[in-house]
């Protein structure tokens, strides 16, 4: 009797674990994507554009493309729009691919807590919408910046975990990496950094230099499991563009994801100051040995 | 008279120095033309083709190619995977081949000169990137001594130790030998054949090649540069290293460069992405 009460018990137990575990985040999009409905979006994602954007890839190849899906795949096998104006449609595309084929996600940090399981809130609601606060989450690639200079600081910044404010602080107002961050934020004159809340995300600006942050989607982009966000970077010159971020707990510095893809691209644009920093950074292991 | 005949052969002599020797392995009289041109079946009379996939969850996942052009631009577009071979080359042989001929398209007129075998001692000569070590901490080291100028050898004495060193023996089996202090440790490097363009290696368990494809002044510097196909192999990892070098030689006998060095440094990266903080400094380096 005792025996059979145990294993029911550790039936339902297991049951209630495996249900718990098994609800997943809805993939969710912004209204400037589509509307709420996925039938919505697979419209956008086939529907004809006005006018075709031409693009130009590998070698000199050029392609017209004329709806989403053909630009995102065009974006995918290296091909970027010609005239800089279509890059905001073409950057869209890419996102609207990312959701159509993305995974709902089993742990997020940017979901609003709605749900409660044993005690604790489980994330489950609508995105949080970015905030003032999140310059101390976001890395330090969103940050407001341009050239490759300082594109290739905010990218070994974001590998080694650096907020958008901390990389503000130090590079944008040329600090002491002192851990006095928040005082570069919205005080007097350039170097201090405005943030702004707006309808579609972040305004930011730094050194006469604006930049837009926009939350475009969330869902589990690369199947591990812990949900992603997309966001767009509009503005701040050639740093202009799509960024893939994770958090692993509440509060901490996002993980910017594929690194290596920012990296080819400061690569292909400054060959010869990517080259000196290889050899340079050959030279400070050394002499740290 | 006499100062005109010697300035016309001084012209010459460059003019000459032009012409560019490409090995006969690779199957061309004209890299351009053969670049274009359609592949051979594997039954004679049959155009060939090859089948190239990418990883992706939309868009086109597969191409079909017929020439050395599409080879080449699919894989710049992400279609790395050979699915399909329907060509008399290996996978690996038809990569080189495509590869090579995209890089000797603008080579020139072909020399009908060989030039001097390779020997065993070039293994001195070479940049650290023909390094055979597998793991990424090992690659990244690899290609940043490559892009100071640091040789094969003068690496991997670093990677193995401050105090070894590596002495070259004229007998055969050619080979380098680990010297810690003056006792001797270990051979780690050998050289078990050579042909005019390839010479065969063996070190740590791995058996590789070096084996020139060309060899013209592909920089104009008036000093010849040296495509080469390096690859490694071993009962752990299998084929594990592949990779097509241009070697810029400088005076000779003195070591040879990487003459694409972004190329070699984008190639590492991409095996090796999550080691990019081992190729950006900090601040500093912008000072400079």
């Amino acid at each position: 009797m005792r025996t059979s009460a145990f294993v029911t018990w550790l039936g339902v137990g297991l049951l209630s674990a495996v249900s718990a575990r098994a609800e997943t985040l809805p993939v969710w999009w912004a209204p400037s994507l589509a509307g709420p409905q996925i039938e919505a979006l697979e419209e956008v994602f086939e529907a004809p554009f006005p006018a075709p954007i031409q693009m130009q890839g590998p070698r000199g190849a050029k392609l017209s493309v004329t709806s989403c899906d053909e630009a995102a795949d065009a974006v995918s096998r290296n091909f970027k729009a010609v005239a800089p104006a279509a890059q905001d449609r073409v950057m869209k595309c890419v996102a609207t691919a990312h959701v159509l084929f993305a995974a709902e996600a089993g742990t997020s940090t940017f979901r609003q807590p709605v749900n409660q399981l044993d005690g604790r809130p489980v994330p489950g609601g609508a995105p949080k919408p970015l905030s003032t606060a999140h310059v101390e989450t976001l890395p330090a690639m969103l940050a407001p910046f341009e050239g490759c200079g300082f594109g290739v600081l905010a990218l070994r910044a974001s590998d080694r975990f650096w907020s958008l404010l901390r990389f503000a602080h130090v590079y944008g107002a040329a600090q002491e990496d002192d851990g006095r961050d928040a005082d570069t934020l919205n005080g007097k004159g350039d170097k201090a950094l405005k943030v702004q809340e707006t309808a579609g995300g972040l305004s930011l600006r730094q050194n006469g230099l604006a930049v837009q942050l926009s939350l475009l989607a969330l869902a589990d982009f690369d199947a591990d499991g812990t949900e992603d966000a997309l966001i767009q970077k509009k503005g701040g010159g050639d740093s202009g563009g799509l960024y893939m971020v994770s958090q692993f707990r509440e509060g901490a510095v996002m993980n910017l994801k594929n690194l290596s893809t920012h990296y080819k691209s400061l690569l292909r644009r400054c060959p010869d100051l990517m080259l000196d920093m290889a050899r340079t950074s050959q030279e400070n292991a050394e002499a740290s040995e | 008279m006499i100062r005109l005949l010697v300035l016309t052969f001084c012209l010459m002599v460059p003019a000459l120095a032009q012409a560019a020797y490409i090995a006969p392995a690779l199957e061309t009289t004209s890299p351009d033309d053969d670049f274009g041109a359609i592949f051979e079946g594997e039954e004679e009379g049959e155009p060939g083709f090859v089948i190239l996939a990418r990883d992706t969850l939309f868009g086109e996942t597969e191409r079909r190619v017929e020439s050395c052009v599409d080879f080449m631009q699919a894989q710049d577009e992400g279609f790395t995977d050979i699915t399909q071979n329907g060509t008399p080359f290996f996978d690996d042989w038809l990569w080189v081949r495509c590869a090579a001929l995209d890089q000797l398209r603008d080579a020139g007129p072909m020399s009908t000169n060989a030039p001097k075998p390779l020997t065993p001692a070039l293994i001195d000569r070479l940049p650290a990137l023909v390094s055979e070590r597998a793991a990424c901490t090992d690659k990244v080291a690899a290609a940043k001594a490559a892009l100071r100028g640091e040789t094969w050898l003068s690496f991997e004495g670093t990677r193995q130790g401050k105090d070894t060193a590596f002495e070259w023996r004229e007998q055969p089996p050619a080979q380098f030998d680990l010297i810690a202090g003056s006792d001797q440790e270990s051979t780690v490097l050998a050289v078990s054949s050579a042909t005019a363009d390839s010479l065969r290696l063996h070190l740590n368990g791995a058996t590789g090649a070096v084996e020139r494809l060309a060899q013209f002044d592909q920089d104009g510097d008036g000093v010849d540069d040296m495509l080469v196909y390096v690859y490694w192999e071993s009962a752990v990892f299998g084929a594990y290293r592949r990779a097509l070098l241009w070697l810029k030689g400088a005076e000779p006998e003195a070591p040879y460069t990487l003459l694409l060095p972004q190329t070699a440094l984008g190639e590492t990266i991409a095996l090796c992405p999550d080691h990019i903080s081992d190729v950006v400094a900090g601040p500093d380096a912008l000072q400079k």
